[in-house]
Formats: structure tokens, sequence, C-alpha cells
């Protein structure tokens, strides 16, 4: 708009003719300051023309050309002139006049819903306070309600940073040996962090209503979130990615934090320690800081609290602490003192310049440069058909190398974390995940082990592809910290790393890490086959007959004689099998399960049982402990007799209620004393059940569970004795979980057949199986055998015995 | 442990009418000590079945062949006989899914007072009527239930399980408490009941 300055080349065309040129052109649009007012007040006057006041009460503001450049709401056109429906600038100008006239109509809307929002919220006002006198409890629900939206607040606030702390624990832990000591334990807490920290922001507002900046069209995974990358982004990266002298000094916890190197430590008398002294050295300065801080010198020597070092890590010979700005005098104090025999420096590149908050907004926003680069990253690197996520060569990319951001293997972590952050940000669920992300390549990344890169397992553990190649890696115990993770992973390329020369055998390993590996390195390592074997030999063993290892009847005597006597005859029982050096007890399992077919589910009494009940997990008075260990065949017969009355199962005919083992146990003591050590002898366990009549019902009974485990040994009367009788009394359970071949981890399906149906068949089955199994014959045989014996096992076994020099050996299976 | 022995004092002196002999009082020094040595053992072994299954093997005596064909540890788990702990311990590492043991309730005995030798503790005295708290057997027998593959949500099974568990010989008697256990499994014997 200024006129050409006149002393400008143009009137010397010899030296700069284009510019002659180029004002001669342009010389009919270039006024002067006179001419184009009045060229502007011509048009003001024009316009004015068609326009007036909607309330013309006295034209108090008059239409200048100032009115029309930024109209007020009562400007309103008054008619579009005829004349200007034609070309040139009269276009210009019937434009102007439409676009003025939406603008009022839009304004006044506005200016309308800007009445009603204040009414609204005065009559909210008035209405709160009312209901504040009227009905005072929901205003307190009201209040309650805040409270907690509050506490819940708190409580985010509290996740979120130790969301934060994890993160640079677990920096300064994968940077080059820092110090891992003082943030023991938040490791495993990551994964949760994460879930809340996800959790705690509206991820269907934010992480959905993405794609402003026109990324979208990747897929699910494509878009990103700006305001949620760049949160994250400065939380893991900004703070590392930031040059120090950045660093804003603000009151912010995180940024007040100033940098200091402290070196010459490295040969001390403490490096000989785990940690190089590390530790030792930290302790140090921060017990001699804390003797030269103000606070400590105002109290007269007695610090309150000592000084801490927030975070340190270390990188070659150099120890790296971030204090607290206003504690850094007393560190830089500490320059030239002498730490375990060496004189350390103690230095600061960026020492903190003054107080006053100053360069905050001004500064360009690194942060902002390292979330535009990764979105570009994820953008670029992914790919949605194939699902992969290519990283490879990172190093090499132009973009990530102008941020500096593989300067040090601490920023190179940092980087890494952040892009892991961001990419599990973009998936609502672990199915999400899964499907959107299958292959991930780390290829030519020079990784010489996974420090670097080891979030990746906790971000894609269901990872089905993934590229190593091209790296460092020497051993398989550089690659150990994925060595139980990734339990999907189905090809693995390790080839261009020097593993493939330096460990020989090292594919070996790496397949029994991966259990569903098919492809290393491109060659096919497992077959479907094997893979579909190995699943199947993964599932638990069946449920096997008893391992009844008996020797000369001697158990099986016993225990046909015991359970009918223990129904009939206690007193004889305990007499017969018991001595002084015998002990019994019985516990009570009130939580244990229930048959849920069976008819007890009437409330269990256990009144009887409590009194003597024996359950260590719960009982906790010494003296009631040992009381309730019984001794000897009379106190034996005493506690047998507060036992409400029982009725077991036959042992011969209804023995699928019962499972009876038995093995051989040394060292059971020896009635002669002759072998202190003990001699051999049974331990027997049997899980039952019986019946037991209702106290207060005498015509009905009810059936009960048990465990019960003997040791016998030489001795007593019968020449065989039960030193030790234990038994766990339970809720009935049923005899399902006995049944042969039950895949034990198979849910208990209900029994389709009809119980009258079922006893006879099955109860036949059973036992032939069980004469096969002991006498080794074919089933058939045992089946004929135990005909003959009228399906009595034992006369079986006789029959078996005598007949079984002539036996065929087509017998026996 | 302090107020057990307390206890065992007090009550001693109620109930003798005279000072109990030697090896009276060390049989109930025993008898205090194996509830306490079973309920640490029950601890460890079912986390180490659920969590750090590497080292179930290492809660049994060592695998051994006798003259008579017998072998030890004795381990049965539903029927299915193993013969060494290696094997146990590869049924949890390679065949079993997720476990969650909860012992609900259980009962102990001591077997044999002088189960080990006395001459086999290391560092102990040496006398037969000494250091019974180290080298009597117990067995236990422990009802629970077990959580299979899935925490919270899986499958939940009853069980019984029954152990004799003797003194570990390569345990020393006074030494600094090692990695070593005290006691291991003799013989093991379990069963889902329900």
């Amino acid at each position: 708009m200024s006129p050409l300055p006149q002393s400008l080349p143009a009137t010397d065309p010899t030296q700069n003719p284009p510019l002659s040129e180029v004002a001669a052109a342009l010389a009919p649009y270039i006024h002067t300051r006179a001419e184009t007012l009045r060229i502007r007040r011509l048009l003001s006057a024009h316009l004015a023309a068609s326009l007036t006041h909607e309330e013309s009460t006295d034209g108090e503001t008059p239409i200048t050309h100032l009115t029309l450049g930024a109209p007020p709401s009562t400007l309103v056109v008054k008619r579009t002139p005829k004349e200007l429906q034609g070309g040139g600038d009269a276009r210009v100008r019937a434009a102007y006049l439409s676009a003025l006239q939406s603008h009022a109509v839009a304004k006044k809307r506005y200016q309308a819903l800007r009445d009603e929002i204040e009414e609204l919220r005065q009559s909210q006002v008035v209405d709160s306070a009312s209901r504040d006198v009227n009905r005072g409890d929901g205003a307190a629900e009201e209040y309650i309600q805040l409270v907690k939206l509050r506490r819940r607040v708190e409580r985010t606030k509290v996740v979120d940073k130790a969301v934060e702390r994890v993160c640079d624990a677990r920096l300064v832990e994968g940077g080059a040996g820092g110090i891992g000591k003082r943030r023991t334990g938040v490791r495993e807490t990551d994964r949760e962090g994460d879930v809340v920290m996800d959790g705690g922001i509206s991820r269907s507002a934010e992480g959905r209503g993405r794609g402003g900046r026109g990324r979208g069209g990747r897929g699910r995974g494509g878009g990103i979130n700006t305001e949620r990358l760049q949160r994250e982004v400065l939380k893991h990266v900004g703070d590392g990615a930031r040059p120090p002298s950045m660093r804003n000094i603000t009151p912010d916890r995180q940024s007040s934090l100033v940098e200091l190197q402290v070196t010459g430590w490295l040969n001390s008398k403490a490096s000989s320690n785990d940690d190089r002294g590390v530790s030792s050295l930290i302790t140090f300065l921060e017990r001699h800081a804390t003797k030269r801080s103000a606070l400590f010198r105002q109290r007269g020597g007695k610090a309150a609290t000592g000084s801490r070092i927030k975070r340190s890590r270390v990188e070659g010979d150099t120890l790296h602490i971030f204090v607290l700005q206003q504690e850094y005098e007393s560190y830089s104090r500490l320059n030239n003192f002498v730490f375990a025999g060496k004189s350390i420096t103690v230095t600061c590149e960026n020492p903190p310049r003054s107080r006053s908050p100053h360069n905050s907004g001004t500064s360009p926003e690194p942060a902002n440069e390292v979330q535009q680069l990764i979105q570009d990253l994820l953008s670029r690197r992914f790919d949605y058909s194939s699902k992969l996520l290519s990283l490879n060569a990172l190093g090499t990319d132009e973009q990530l190398q102008e941020i500096g951001m593989f300067k040090t293997p601490e920023t190179q972590s940092k980087f890494f974390l952040a892009t892991m952050k961001v990419c599990s940000a973009q998936f609502q669920t672990a199915e999400e995940k899964r499907e959107t992300i299958q292959s991930v390549s780390l290829a030519d990344n020079n990784l010489p082990n996974l420090s670097i890169v080891t979030s990746l397992a906790q971000t894609f553990p269901d990872l089905k592809n993934l590229d190593l190649s091209g790296n460092k890696i020497e051993n398989t115990s550089a690659l150990g910290a994925w060595r139980h993770k990734f339990r999907h992973l189905e090809q693995l390329l390790l080839n261009n790393n020097p593993i493939e020369k330096l460990q020989p055998g090292w594919e070996v390993e790496v397949m029994k890490w991966f259990p569903k590996l098919r492809l290393l390195n491109g060659i096919q390592v497992r077959t479907d086959a094997q893979l579909a074997q190995m699943d199947q030999s993964k599932a638990i063993p069946l449920v096997q007959a008893p391992d009844f290892r008996d020797e000369g009847g001697i158990v099986q005597n016993l225990l046909l004689k015991f359970f009918t006597a223990f129904d009939s005859d206690r007193p004889a029982l305990a007499n017969m099998y018991y001595d002084n050096d015998c002990s019994f007890s019985l516990n009570v399992n009130t939580h244990a399960l229930r048959d849920k077919d069976a008819q007890e589910m009437l409330k269990q009494s256990w009144d009887p049982y409590i009194r003597i009940s024996r359950n260590l997990k719960h009982l906790n008075n010494p003296k009631v402990r040992t009381n309730r260990k019984i001794t000897g065949p009379e106190e034996i017969t005493k506690t047998w007799a507060q036992i409400p009355a029982t009725r077991h199962p036959a042992l011969t005919s209804e023995f699928h209620k019962w499972v009876i083992e038995c093995a051989s146990q040394p060292g059971v003591p020896d009635p002669t004393g002759t072998y202190p050590q003990g001699v051999t002898g049974f331990m027997v366990t049997v899980h039952g059940e019986y019946e037991e009549p209702i106290p207060s019902r005498q015509d009905r009974t009810m059936r009960r569970s048990f465990d019960r485990t003997f040791v016998l040994g030489p001795g007593g009367p019968l020449k065989v004795r039960i030193l030790s009788d234990i038994l766990t009394v339970r809720a009935y359970g049923g005899s399902a979980a006995f049944r042969l071949g039950l895949p034990v981890a198979a849910p208990i399906i209900a029994p389709v057949v009809a119980p009258a149906a079922m006893t006879p068949v099955t109860e036949q089955d059973l036992m032939v199986l069980e004469l096969a199994k002991i006498t080794g014959l074919t089933l058939e045989v045992a089946k004929q055998c135990l005909e003959t014996s009228n399906w009595n096992l034992h006369t079986a076994m006789g029959t078996f015995e005598t007949h079984k020099a002539t036996l065929p050996p087509t017998a026996f299976a | 442990m302090a107020k057990y022995d307390q206890h065992m004092l007090t009550t001693a002196s109620i109930e003798g009418t005279e000072p109990p002999s030697v090896l009276v009082e060390l049989h109930r020094r025993a008898e205090t000590k194996y509830i306490s040595a079973t309920e640490n053992f029950l601890d460890n072994y079912y986390v180490a079945l659920q969590g750090s299954r590497h080292t179930i093997a290492s809660y049994f005596c060592p695998f051994e062949r006798f003259a008579d064909g017998k072998e030890l540890p004795g381990m049965v788990w539903n029927g299915n006989v193993f013969r060494t702990p290696e094997e146990y311990q590869a049924l949890y590492e390679d065949r079993m899914p997720f476990t969650h043991y909860e012992v609900q309730s259980f009962d102990c005995h001591v077997l044999n007072p002088t189960a080990m030798a006395p001459d086999k503790l290391k560092g102990g005295s040496g006398e037969q009527d000494k250091d019974i708290e180290k080298r009597m057997s117990i067995v236990v027998l422990v009802s629970g239930t077990v959580r299979l593959d899935e925490p919270k949500t899986g499958p939940l099974k009853q069980f019984s399980e029954t152990f004799v568990l003797v003194p570990n010989p390569e345990k020393t008697a006074n030494g600094p408490k090692s990695v070593v256990k005290a006691w291991v499994i003799q013989n093991m014997n379990f069963r889902f009941v329900v």
C-alpha cells in the first residue's frame, strides 16, 4: 500500500532494469495514502447505501469503512442493488454483501444462545440452592459423588506418577548400568500401570476421535491421537530428548531437576563392588550434600530430611545425577572431594541460571518434534495388509538422526519405550492389538542385546513373527530377556548375527525357548504334526487305576477288616491294630468342594467332629494342637466313641466308591528297638465315603467323604499295627473324580445314565479292569475269570493264582 | 517358636509331678518342631508347584534304588507313578497348566523320632537320643483345592495329598540358613477327590 520509495534503483534503469519494469507494471495498482483513503471512502459510501442498522433509532454508529471491516450484529443488508449483479468488481461487492448478511444472522444466533446459556446457569444456581434447603440428602449425595470423583482423580494421579517412575526406573536400568536399587519392585507394576493409565483417560473420546490430521486410512491402528501422543511423549521422551539447557526452571517436579556430572570415581577402593561402587558413591554424595545444604546449617546441623539424588545413571566413567534445583549448590560444592581414595570431580554443564521462571512457552518444543517423529514413523512403517510393524534400521532413519535420538543408549531405549507406549495406546483390547500387529521387524539395528527393545515383549506378547536379523547378538544369553516371552512366536529371524558363528547349537536352545516356533532363519524346525503332538503331550495325565503295591496281602487283609470293624466295633479295632506307639487324629475340612449332583446339599453339621478336629491350618493353640493328637488304644477308643456311627460301603462290591493306594514305607519304628532308624512298612492312602445317621431324623442318613492315611508297621497282636492314622472328614464329594481315564482338567459332566442302569455294568467293568491290572491278564480272560468266580474279585484272584501256571501266554496282555 | 517353647515348659511343670527325663524332653521338643516344619514345608512346596517349577525336584529326596528293587522317593500322582524327582518336575514343567493350590486343612504326626541315624546328621552330636527335632520323620495329610488352567476362572478340583517327610541329609545341623531344604519328601501320594 505504501508508495514505492523513490530512492529505489527504479530511477536508474542501468543498475537494475528488471525492478524498474516490475515497478512500471505495478504502477496502476499502487496509490498514495491520500488516494487510498479516498477510494475507501467511496467504497464505503457505496456499500453503506445498501446497508442499514436494524433498529435505526438514531443511527448512533455511522456506517464507515471501519464498521464494514468489523460489522456489528445490528448491521443488516437492506437490499442487493440490481447493478451489482453484473461482472467484474461488482461481483466482489455482491459477495461481500451476502457474506455480511449471513454474518449478521450467525451473530444473532450466537447472542441468543449465549443468553440462553446464561439463563440456564442462573436457574441452575437457584435450583441447586433450593435443593440444598429442601432436599438435603440429595445434595449430600451429589457431594459424595463429587468426593468420590475427586478421590478417583487423586488415585489416577498417583498411578500416573507411579507409571512415570516405572518408566524412569526402567530407563535407568536399561541404560548403561544405572542404579536400579532405589526403585526395586517397580518393574513388576509396569503392566498394571499401563492398564490403569489407559483406563484413566476416556479412550473412546480421545483415542477414537482422531484423524484430525488426515492420518486415517491406515485401518484401526493408523491414526495417531495428537493430544495423547504429546502427553506420552512428554512423559517418556521429552525429558531425555530435550537438551538440559532447555529444561524449564519452574516448580514442576521433573523440570526442576538439575543434572550434574561426577567423574574420577572409577578406580576407587569401592570399585570392586558389584556396581563398581556407584551405590556407595551416591550415598557418599547424598551424605555430604546434606551437610552442606542451607537448610542443614539453618537448623544448626540437624537435617530434617537428607538431600536426595532423584535420578542417576552411568555412562562410561561419568555418573550423571539429577538433584533438585535448590540442592544444586550443595552438590556442586562436592567438587574435588575424596571418595574411597579418589578425588572426584563434580561439574554441571548447564548450571541453573536463576529462579525466575522464564523461557517456558517461547522456546521451540522439541517434544513436538519427537511426537511428529513417532507419528510419522508409525504411519510410514506399519503395513496394515501384512500386519507388519517394521522398526528396522532405526539408526539410519534420517529424521530420527536429526533429533539425536540415537546418540546414547538411554535416549534410544527411551525412544523405543515411547514408541511402544504410543503403539499400545492405539488399541482398546489385547485382541485388537494381537490381530492388528502380528509381525515386528527389528532388523539392522546394531542391537548387542535386548536391553533397548525389551519392552516389545510386554507390548506385543502374542507376536507371531519377529525379525532380529542384522544385529550384533552374540549368544543366546543376549536374548535371555525374551526367554519366557512370546509364547506364540512362530517365526524368528536371526540371520546375520554373530551368534551364528559364535555359539554352535544356538538353534536348539532358541527352539526350546519358543514352544510354537516353526521357522527359524527361514528353516522349518517343527512340523505341524510335531506341534500338534506337543500340544497333545501338554495335556495333564489321565487319572489312572490305584497304585496298590501290597506285599503278601498284608494291607489288603487289614483294610478288609478295618472299615467293617470301624463301623461295628471300634474298641476291638483299636486294641487290634493300635498300641502305645500309635497315634490317631481327625481333622475336618469344612471348605471342601461338594458333589453338585448329590442330595446332601442340606447343611452339614460338623458339631461332633469339631470338638476333636485337629486342622493345623486353623488350629493355633499349641496345647490344643498337642492334645488333639491321640496316642494309645485307650485314648483312641475314647475319641472314636465321640465320632458318630458310620457305615462304609463294602470294599468288595462297591469299590468304585473307593480309591486305595499303598506303597512301601521305609523308616517305620521297629517295635523291638533293634533298628532305631526303622524297618520297612507301608504308607496307605484311602479316599472314600460313609453314611452317618442324621441326629434329628433317626430314619435317615447323610453321606460324608473322607481321606485317610495309615502308616503300617510291624508290631501289635496281629503282627501289624497302624503307627499313624490321620483322617480328614469333608462334605460328600462323590466318586466321580475316582473314575479312570478321566481327563482331569475337563469339567465334570454330570452322568446322563440313570444310576440304577449304571451300577451293575460299570461295576463289573471296573472289576475286570482292576483284575486285569493286578494280574496282567487280557480284559477278556479277566472277565472270564471273574465270571467263573461269581464276580467276586478276591475269589477271582484265588482262581487266577491256582491257574496261573496253566494259562497260555496269549491270556496275558 | 519362642512362644511354643515357653508353653511347653509351663505345661510340663503343671503336668509332670517330677521333672521329665532328658529323653522325654527331647521328644517334647520334637513335638513342637514338627508342626512348624510341616507348615513351612507346605507353604514353600505348593508355591513351588505354582510358580517355581524348576525347583520341584529339590523338594524330594534323591532317587535311590535298593537291593530289593524298591525305589525312593515314592511319587504317585492320580495313579501315575513317577520314578525320579526329575520326572515329576518335568510333569509340572512340560505338561501341567496353570495351578493354584490352596491348603484347606492339614494334619501331621511324627512317624519315627529317630528316622535318621545320629552320625548321618551333619554337625550333629552323634548321640542316639539327641537332635531329635532334626532326625525325625513326619507323616502329613493335606486336603485342599487346586485351580487349574486359569487364575480365578479355571476349573477347581479338590485334592488330597499325603507326604512322608524326612530330614535332608545334605542339611547341616547348625549351619547357616542355607538354600538347602531341611525336609524332603520320601513318599508322596496325590489324588483328585472331587
